[in-house]
C-alpha cells in the first residue's frame, strides 16, 4: 500500500508542477486542475484510512464466551461473571452513569445489581412507605432513609467486591450489590453462557452469585486450568447451590 | 358540629405552620380521609346512647375518618409516630390515637430487637393494615377490632425479639414480644354493657365513650356507674402484661398467638365510680396468601373480664374470616364474615350482660390512583342483646347498612 501510496504522490506532484507552469503562463488547463485536485483528496482519504485502521488494530476487542454450570452439570442462569486480562481493566462508559436499585413492593429490584468500581447507585423509593437500607458489607458500610416521595443522594462505590443490602424496617428485604473492578463482566443467559467482550489476553475468570456454596466468596480460576470446549470456556461449581428463597419475594427475582 | 370544623380548621392551620418549620427530610406525613354517603336502618348509635351496634343512625353524608399520621427519624435508630384524628361524631372531635417512640438500631447480628414506648396498639391482628390503623379492605373493622379500637391501647412499653428466616436461609421467621403497661383498667366495660359491635370509630386519648342508660347499670341498687367509660383510665396503679408470638412462611403466611392481661384489680374503683375490670384474652390470628391475588385473614379470640366481687363476670369470644381477591389492578373485592358472643356467669343477674350476634361485611373498591379511590360496602349485623328489654327494646336488633365511600389519601 505504501508504495502505490507513494507512485500516486509522485504523480499528482508532477502534474502540480505542470500546472503552475501552466498557471504561470496563464493557461489554465481545467481538466489539469481537475484531475490534481482529484489526486489530493485520494492521498488525503488513502492516509486518514490508514491512521483509523491502525488506530482500529490497536483496540481491537475479542469477545469469549463462559459457561457456567452446576456440580451436576447443569447449565446456571444469572450468574455474574468478571473476568482478568493482561491489560489494565477498562472502565466501561456505563461507569460514568448512575445505576438503579429500586424498591418496589418491599424488596429491592432488581435483586443483583452489577456495577463498576467507582459507579454510584441511586436508591428510589416506589412504594408508598418509608425504607431503610443499610449495609454491613466491608466493600461499602452505609446506611440511607428512604422517605416515600423523596430521592435520595446516590451513593458511590469506590471499591470492588460484594455488598449485602438490607432494610431496618422491613428485615425480609434483601438484595445485592456485586462492584466489578471494570467493564469486563457479564450475566450468564438460560443456557449458563456469559458473553463478554474483553482487551487483551485472557488471564482469569470470577464467577459469583448469592447462593453459592464454594469454599470461597468468589469462584476463581486461571485460564490455564480451566477446559475449553470449541471456543467456549467452562468452569463448573463443585458444590450444589443453595435453594432460592425467592419466594421472599413477590416480584420474579430470577430475571434481570 | 360547626365548632367542631371551626376547630379541626385551626388545627389544620397550626400544623401547616408547624410543618414548615421541620426539616422536611426527617419526617413523613400521611394523611387519609373518607367521605362516606351512608344509608342506614339503625335506630340509634351506641355513640348517641342507644343500644344498635354500629356507629351511624342516619342517612346522608359523613367524614367517616380523617386523620393525619406523622413518622419521624431522631437518628440512631430512633423514631416517632403520631395519629391524629379528626371525628365529626362522639365525645372529642380531635385527638391523638397512637404516639410513640421507635427504638431499632442497625444490628448486624441476625437476631434483632426493638423496643415501642408510648400509647400505640398491640399487633394482634392483620386487619388493621392502613394509615392510622384503619382497614385497608374494609370500612367498618370486624368486631374484635373494633372493640380494640374503642377500648384498648397499650400505654407502656413493648419489647420485641426477632429472626428474619431469610438471613440463615430459612423460609420460617419468627417474633417474640412481650409489654407493660398502665391504663387500661375500665377494659372490658363496654364489651359487657354493650356487647361486641362493628364500626370505625378509635377512641382517643382522653375521650370519654358513652352507653346506653341501662337502668341497673345507674341504679344505686344495682351496679350504679355512670353509662359511659374512660377507656385509659388507670385506677388500681397495677401493670399489665402481654405477651405475643409471630411464626410466617416466608412473606405467604404468617401466624400471631398473643395473651393479654390486664391485672386489673376488680374490687377497686374510682370516685365517680369507674370501676377496674380484670380481662385476659388468648387472641390468634392468620394471615394468608391463597394465590397472587387471593388472601385470607382469620383471627379468633377468647377471653373473659371480671369486675368487683363477681358483679360482672362476662366470658367472650369472637371469630372472623375474611377473604380479598384482585379482581384487577384497580378492583378489589373483600367479603368477610364473623360471630360474636358475650356469655355472663356472676352473682348479679339482674344486669343481663348476655348478647350474641352475626355480622357479614362485603366491600368492592376501586383505586382512581394513587391517592384516590372510591368503594361501595355493605354491613348486615344481627345481635341479640338481653338488657335491651330493660329500656323497653326487643333483644333482637339488625342493621342493614350501606356505605358509598370516597377515600382521599397522601
Amino acid at each position: 500500500m505504501s508504495s502505490s501510496l507513494t507512485s500516486v504522490n509522485s504523480a499528482a506532484l508532477q502534474k502540480g508542477k505542470k500546472h503552475l507552469y501552466i498557471a504561470k503562463t496563464k493557461r489554465v488547463d481545467v481538466s489539469e486542475l481537475i484531475s490534481l485536485l482529484c489526486a489530493v483528496l485520494i492521498c488525503l482519504y488513502l492516509f486518514v484510512l490508514s491512521f483509523f485502521s491502525s488506530s482500529a488494530l490497536a483496540n481491537e476487542q475479542m469477545q469469549i464466551k463462559v459457561l457456567v454450570t452446576s456440580s451436576e452439570n447443569l447449565p446456571l442462569a444469572s450468574m455474574i461473571v468478571e473476568v482478568e486480562t493482561t491489560q489494565t481493566n477498562k472502565q466501561s462508559a456505563a461507569r460514568k452513569s448512575v445505576a438503579v436499585m429500586d424498591q418496589i413492593d418491599q424488596q429491592f429490584f432488581p435483586h443483583i445489581l452489577v456495577v463498576e468500581k467507582g459507579q454510584a447507585v441511586s436508591f428510589p423509593n416506589s412504594d408508598d412507605i418509608k425504607h431503610h437500607v443499610y449495609s454491613f458489607s466491608p466493600t461499602k458500610t452505609f446506611e440511607q432513609q428512604l422517605y416515600k416521595g423523596k430521592s435520595a443522594d446516590p451513593i458511590l462505590f469506590e471499591q470492588p467486591g460484594i455488598v449485602e443490602l438490607g432494610c431496618n424496617i422491613h428485615d425480609w428485604m434483601q438484595g445485592f450489590i456485586y462492584v466489578a473492578k471494570g467493564g469486563q463482566y457479564a450475566i450468564t443467559n438460560e443456557d449458563g453462557v456469559a458473553n463478554i467482550n474483553i482487551d487483551g489476553e485472557l488471564t482469569r475468570i470470577h464467577v459469583w452469585h448469592p447462593l453459592m456454596q464454594e469454599e470461597t466468596k468468589r469462584l476463581s480460576a486461571n485460564i490455564s486450568a480451566l477446559s475449553k470446549v470449541g471456543d467456549t470456556y467452562k468452569i463448573v461449581l463443585s458444590k450444589p447451590m443453595i435453594k432460592s428463597l425467592s419466594d421472599y419475594e413477590r416480584l420474579n427475582i430470577d430475571v434481570y | 358540629m360547626f365548632i367542631r370544623y371551626l376547630r379541626l380548621c385551626l388545627v389544620l392551620s397550626s400544623l401547616s405552620i408547624f410543618t414548615a418549620q421541620l426539616d422536611a427530610q426527617n419526617h413523613e406525613f400521611s394523611g387519609i380521609s373518607r367521605f362516606s354517603l351512608i344509608n342506614t336502618n339503625a335506630d340509634k348509635s351506641f355513640l348517641n346512647e342507644g343500644t344498635d351496634i354500629v356507629r351511624h343512625d342516619r342517612n346522608g353524608f359523613s367524614l367517616t375518618q380523617a386523620a393525619l399520621a406523622i413518622e419521624s427519624d431522631w437518628g440512631n435508630g430512633i423514631s416517632s409516630e403520631i395519629t391524629t384524628f379528626f371525628h365529626d361524631d362522639g365525645d372529642l372531635s380531635l385527638g391523638l390515637s397512637e404516639v410513640f417512640i421507635k427504638y431499632k438500631p442497625l444490628q448486624r447480628a441476625k437476631k434483632k430487637w426493638q423496643l415501642r414506648l408510648g400509647s400505640f396498639y398491640p399487633e394482634l391482628s392483620f386487619e388493621n393494615n392502613h394509615t392510622a390503623w384503619l382497614s385497608s379492605d374494609t370500612y367498618q373493622f370486624s368486631a374484635i377490632n373494633a372493640w380494640v379500637a374503642e377500648e384498648m391501647r397499650i400505654n407502656g412499653v413493648e419489647l420485641s425479639y426477632s429472626q428474619n428466616g431469610r438471613s440463615i436461609r430459612s423460609p420460617y421467621s419468627w417474633d417474640i414480644r412481650g409489654g407493660l403497661f398502665k391504663g387500661n383498667d375500665t377494659f372490658g366495660s363496654y364489651l359487657t354493657w354493650r356487647g361486641f359491635a362493628v364500626h370505625d370509630r378509635q377512641t382517643l386519648f382522653n375521650e370519654t365513650v358513652r352507653f346506653a342508660p341501662y337502668p341497673e347499670v345507674l341504679n344505686r341498687q344495682t351496679i350504679w356507674s355512670p353509662n359511659d367509660v374512660q377507656p385509659f383510665r388507670e385506677i388500681d396503679g397495677r401493670w399489665g402484661v402481654y405477651i405475643g408470638a409471630h411464626l410466617a412462611y416466608l412473606r405467604r403466611a404468617e401466624l400471631r398467638y398473643y395473651f393479654y392481661d390486664n391485672r386489673a384489680d376488680p374490687d377497686k374503683l374510682t370516685p365517680e365510680r369507674y370501676y377496674a375490670w380484670h380481662t385476659i384474652f388468648h387472641s390468634l390470628s392468620l394471615n394468608y396468601q391463597l394465590t397472587e391475588s387471593t388472601n385470607l385473614k382469620m383471627q379468633l379470640m377468647d377471653g373473659s373480664t371480671l369486675m368487683g366481687y363477681r358483679v360482672v363476670y362476662a366470658d367472650f369470644s369472637a371469630a372472623h374470616i375474611q377473604v380479598k381477591t384482585q379482581i384487577s389492578n384497580r378492583i378489589k373485592l373483600t367479603a368477610r364474615a364473623e360471630t360474636f358472643d358475650v356469655f355472663e356467669n356472676d352473682n348479679m343477674p339482674l344486669d343481663n350482660n348476655h348478647s350474641n350476634g352475626v355480622s357479614m361485611t362485603v366491600n368492592s373498591q376501586y383505586e382512581i390512583d394513587e391517592h384516590k379511590s372510591v368503594g361501595l360496602e355493605y354491613s348486615f349485623v344481627k345481635n341479640y342483646a338481653y338488657n335491651r328489654p330493660s329500656l323497653s327494646l326487643s333483644p333482637k336488633a339488625v342493621v342493614r347498612q350501606w356505605q358509598l365511600t370516597l377515600e382521599l389519601r397522601f
